[in-house]
Order: structure tokens, then sequence, then C-alpha cells
């Protein structure tokens, strides 16, 4: 059973009247445990399907099923909550709170799920743990390096144990050794959860730790590899 | 105990752009200690005002013949209290009454000789009046009837008068000097007396100064040529009894079968009325322009820091918030920012109240009267509950379109924003 499936998904922008054609028919499946790079220079259309994906943008047309439940009938509410559950999400130039330490970060989420205080500490330390950044959970953001923020937002989407985590751009602004490490540590939760990771890149190096390939240019796909 | 999270987000976001956050506070806390000061001001006023009205003529109940109201100013003489010591007596029985004092009005006219001039003429009981006169006995506080020049009647006195301070200018009134009074008896003949000029007074009602003269109570009735009263003044020991002891005193004549009408200050004091209801709606206008810069200044402050966090706001909702959180989020916001802003404005209106009060603010006298007075910030709690609430209502209210705004957002453009 597939946990992501699209099918003939189409994404418009208009910008004043010229209309861009962001995504043209896009058809995938993502199977369990899979740990799936697309690939694509800048502006082929690489967030827009992560987009799409995440349900935080509405495709033009086109069906998107997330663990069999077609989103196109969710209402925004319903939206939030299927994100809350199934998705987990990795940006490239880490979105943490600023106001928030690490620790607190991570927790967020959780606030939507109606866990106690001590079984919460007890997830939140966990997730630190799994990406190696227990020592800094007091520290705020401003305070971590690029790469220590990225762990930190890995463990935020993590923390709420979703089937899938979609990572835009997840070393794009890190250096190369750091960018490295920090797919390691996506590849080791992949194997250990089994919870499929999507993300999205144009460093080759980067591509070549995925187990299947993607490419995708001027929105449409133009290569599948495994 | 750790805060929750979402209310921790809240106020550290508040705090977060420190210089912002102050002014706003400012522009709160202000608009609160404008309203503080400036309602403890008129209530001041308002409370001097009524006590220099009570002490210095009315009293805090009068009480006249049936009818008096309507037609006494026509024939004063057919409404007059028969047997006024039996019903003093009576007053003085009710709780809160310190004295039940009688006064007779007549018109006269007044000359030295060369001038000749109507006035208005006050038999009185000078005991009772001074009892009115004192406002606190604690400080023995007179804020009624003062004394310019001479001496105030006193029990002695028989032949003796004492007038107003405008009318002093109108005759030649030198202390012992001696003034003919002419008046007609309640059944209608002329009568006249030789007075001598006892003292001059003023009160806070220039009007009042302006037409009137005193003398002893008996030495009106015997140029009347009666031994009836027209008004006794009641006086209370605080005015907020007014009212209680109104209905008490209406109780005890309606079982006793006694006629009398019985008026309290505040239906006697027009003046005082009209003028609490004009600074009430100056007061009114103060509010509004208070929550408009308070509403102004919260919805300048969510607005700026809704567009400096717009790529948080998408993280947010891409994490699972749904569009009620994020509103949520940032009314509250507003929220703690006008309750800080309230309570820095309640103690800062309290301490700014205080220290007036300490100096007083020197003010000319009011319209109608003659006497400059001390004007002080009265800390109401009234008001400091409502600077309060227009403090965290404005703030509230003013968030909530920025607040909107925010939770209407598409996510994925939030994302995008730098
Ligand atoms: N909100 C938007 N409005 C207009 N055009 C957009 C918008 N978002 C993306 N696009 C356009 O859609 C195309 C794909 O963009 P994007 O998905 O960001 O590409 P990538 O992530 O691969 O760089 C680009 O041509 C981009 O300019
Ligand atoms: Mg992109």
């Amino acid at each position: 059973m597939d946990v992501v499936k699209t099918k003939n998904l189409n994404k418009d922008f208009f910008l004043g009247k010229t209309k861009i054609r962001a995504l043209i028919d896009i058809n995938i499946s993502v199977e369990k445990g899979e740990f799936l790079a697309i690939a694509g220079p800048s502006g082929s259309g690489k967030t827009t399907l992560l987009n799409l994906i995440g349900c935080i943008d509405l495709p033009t047309s086109g069906i998107i099923r997330i663990d069999s439940i077609d989103t196109n009938r969710l209402s925004s509410n319903e939206l939030a909550n299927l994100r809350a559950s199934k998705i987990g999400f990795i940006f490239q130039s880490f979105n943490l709170i600023p106001v928030f330490s690490a620790l607190e970060n991570v927790e967020y989420p959780l606030f939507k799920k109606k866990k106690n205080k001590k079984e919460r500490k007890e997830i939140v330390m966990k997730a630190l743990e799994d990406v190696g950044i227990e020592k800094f959970a007091k520290h705020k953001p401003d305070e971590l390096s690029g790469g220590q923020r990225q762990r930190v937002a890995i463990a935020r989407a993590l923390v709420t144990n979703p089937k899938i985590i979609l990572a835009d751009e997840p070393t794009a602004n890190l250096d190369q050794k750091t960018g490295a490490t920090i797919l390691d540590i996506m590849k080791k939760i992949n194997e250990e959860h089994k919870t499929v990771f999507i993300f999205s890149t144009h460093d080759s190096k980067i591509m070549s730790m995925a187990n299947r390939i993607i490419r995708i240019r001027d929105g449409a796909i133009i290569s599948r590899e495994v | 105990m750790e805060l929750p999270i979402s209310l921790r987000l809240s106020i550290r976001n508040v705090f977060r752009n420190r210089i912002r956050s102050f002014i706003t506070l400012s522009a709160i806390a202000f608009g609160a200690i404008s309203l503080i000061i400036a309602g403890g001001f008129f209530e001041d006023s308002f409370m001097q005002m009524r006590e220099a009205y009570i002490h210095s003529y009315l009293g805090h109940i009068q009480v006249h013949k049936k009818g008096f109201s309507d037609k006494g100013s026509a024939k004063p003489f057919e409404y007059l209290i028969d047997e006024p010591n039996k019903i003093i007596t009576l007053i003085s029985s009710l709780d809160h009454v310190k004295i039940a004092t009688p006064r007779i009005s007549f018109s006269g006219l007044l000359s030295d000789g060369e001038n000749t001039i109507s006035v208005l003429c006050q038999g009185i009981a000078p005991k009772g009046e001074k009892a009115l006169n004192i406002i606190d006995e604690t400080k023995n506080e007179n804020r009624g009837l003062g004394i310019q020049a001479g001496e105030n009647l006193s029990e002695k006195d028989e032949f003796d008068l004492i007038l107003g301070k405008g009318l002093s200018k109108a005759v030649e009134s030198s202390i012992d000097n001696s003034l003919v009074l002419l008046s007609n008896t309640v059944d209608g003949a002329l009568n006249a007396f030789d007075l001598n000029v006892k003292g001059i007074f003023f009160t806070a009602s220039k009007e009042f100064d302006d037409r009137t003269i005193r003398v002893p109570i008996s030495t009106a009735q015997k140029l009347l040529r009666t031994d009836k009263v027209q008004t006794l003044v009641v006086v209370l020991d605080k005015t907020k009894y007014t009212t209680q002891v109104k209905n008490n005193l209406l109780r005890l004549l309606k079982d006793n079968k006694i006629g009398l009408e019985v008026r309290t200050w505040d239906e006697m004091a027009d003046f005082y009325n009209k003028t609490v209801e004009l600074y009430g709606r100056q007061f009114f206008f103060l509010k509004l322009i208070i929550s408009i810069i308070v509403v102004l200044s919260i919805f300048n402050t969510i607005n700026m820091a809704i567009w400096e966090r717009t790529r948080e706001i998408g993280t947010i909702m891409a994490l699972g918030f749904n569009r009620f959180d994020i509103l949520k989020t940032f009314l509250l916001e507003g929220f703690i920012l006008g309750t800080i802003g309230g309570i820095i404005g309640i103690i800062g209106g309290i301490i700014m109240a205080y220290l007036i009060s300490i100096i007083g603010i020197p003010m000319p006298p009011p319209p109608g009267a003659t006497v400059n007075w001390i004007a002080m910030i009265k800390i109401v709690p009234e008001i400091l509950i409502s600077a309060f609430i227009i403090s965290t209502l404005s703030s509230l209210i003013s968030s909530f379109y920025p607040a909107f705004k925010a939770s209407r957002m598409v996510i994925a453009d939030a994302l995008r924003h730098i």
C-alpha cells in the first residue's frame, strides 16, 4: 500500500495574466520505508511538489492520497489535523521558532496532542537524543550552528512519529560535510522507524544517498532511477 | 510551575521587539493614567462641589409644608410648618441625623438711609447653621459659609444681621452700622426693624452672596409676626446616607400622619447635576479618544509583528496548527500587551494621583461661585477598573483584524516569505 500517491497532479501559478505551469501531470507512488530524492534544478517545481504532498498548498487539478486518504475532500482544519498526525517538515532554512529553546521547539508540535507532561518530556528528549543534540536542549536557535539547528528541526519533525517526513533542500544552507551528516541522521531514522523521507535537492552527492531518485524539470518528471 | 507552551510563546513574542513593545505599553499605560487622573479629578471636583453646596446652604434634606415646592414661591406664608419643635424632635430621632435646623425665608427691603435694596432674608438658628457648615468634625473643616469681616451670628444675638459679600458693596455696611429691614408680616401688614451689622459672609455661590442677608430666626418670626417656620434643614453625618434617611423620614411622617414634603440635596442642586452631566459627557469622549489611541498602537504593533513573522506563521501551520490556533496566538499577544499596559497604567495612575493630591491643584472659583479651591485626584475603584477594561478590551479588539489576516494566510506563500 502506498503511503503517498499522486494522480495527474497539476499546479498553475498566475503572475498577473501569465500562467506558470509549476507542475504538469505528476504521478508518483511512495511506499513504506522509502528514502526518496526529488532532484532538479532551481525553479523546476521541487518545492511546489513537496508543498502539495505536505498539504500546505492545493493542486490546480489532480489527486493526492496520503496514507490512502484522499486529501481533496478535506477542509482546512482536517488538513491541519492530517499534517499534525502524519506529516513532518524539514525546511531549507530550518524555520525554528526563535523565542523557543531547542527543547521547546521540539515540544511545540506535541501541544496539539493530548499527552501528559511527563510523557511529552520523554518523547522530546528521545527525539533530541536521536539527532544527537540533547546537550543543547536549553539553547535558543540563535545560539546554535546551522547543522545543530537542522538537527533540532529533524527532531521536531520526528517527535510526532509521522508516516512521512518532507525535507525541502535540507542541506542547501549547510556545508558539504554537515549536509552529509544531516542526511546520515535522516537515513538512520528512516531505517529505524521506517518513516518515509522525501527530500528535494540539486546536489548530486546528496542525491546518491537516496534509494530512489525522481528527476523533474520544468514541472514534469523526466526520469525515475532506483 | 511552568506556563502552558502557547502562553510562553505569546509572552516571549511580546517582548521580542523590546523597543516596539515599550512604546506600545507606554501608549496604553499613558491612556490608562490619563483616564485615572482625569476621572479622579472630576470625581474629586464633584465631591467638593457637592459638599460645598450641602454644607454652605442646602443641607442633605429639606422639609417643607406639602405644596411648598409647587406654590410656595408665590405665597410663601401660606406654606409654613406648624409646631416646628415637635417635628424637629421627630426628625432628630432618625439614624444618621446630626441636626435639623429651622429657617424662614422672605423678601424684604434693606436700607442704610440713602440706598434701599431688595434682599432675600433668611431667618436661621445660628447653632444649627454652624453645625451645617462644618463638613468634617475631626478636621473642624468648614467648607460652607465663611466670614469675611466681623463675626457670624450666634445664639445670643437678637437684632443683628450678617450679609453676603456681594450685597455688602451695595449698602453702607461697615461692622456695627445699623440698617433698616422692612417686610410684610404674614397677615400683610408692614413691619420694620433696626438691625446691627455683625458680619459679612461668603459661600460657594456668588448668586447667593449677592442678595441674601441672615437674621436670627426668632427676630424673623417677630418681624413676620408668626411662630411657624418655613423650612427644616436636615444635616446627616454622611452624604451617602441621604436616600436611606429620606425614605425613613417619609415613613415616619406617614406613620404620624404629618403632611410634609421631603426633598434631598440632589433634587435641589440643579447646577450641580448639570455640571456632573456635562463633565460626564466630556469624560466619555476622553475614554473614546484613549480607546482609539490604544486601538491604533496595538493594531500597528500586531500588524508589524505579523509581517515580520510571516514565515513563522507558515511554519506553525505546516506543523499542524490550524487557523484558529493562529488567531488565538495573536489575540493572546494583543491581550497580554493590553493587560500589562493596563496594570502599569493603574499603578502609575495611583502613584500620580497620590503625588498630585499631595501638592494639590489650585483652581479658580467654579462658575457662579466666589472662592478658590484646591483640586485633588480621587482614586476611584470604578475608574481604575474601567481604565483596565478599556486597555485590555481595546487591545483585544484591535488585534482581531491583524490576527484574522494572519490566520487566513496561504501556508505555502507564507513559507516563501523572506
Ligand atoms: N507563489 C508563486 N507564485 C508564482 N509563481 C510561483 C509561486 N511559487 C512558485 N512559483 C513558480 O513555480 C515554479 C516552480 O517553483 P519551485 O517549486 O519553487 O521550484 P524549486 O523548488 O524547484 O526551485 C517556478 O517557476 C516559480 O517561479
Ligand atoms: Mg525550492
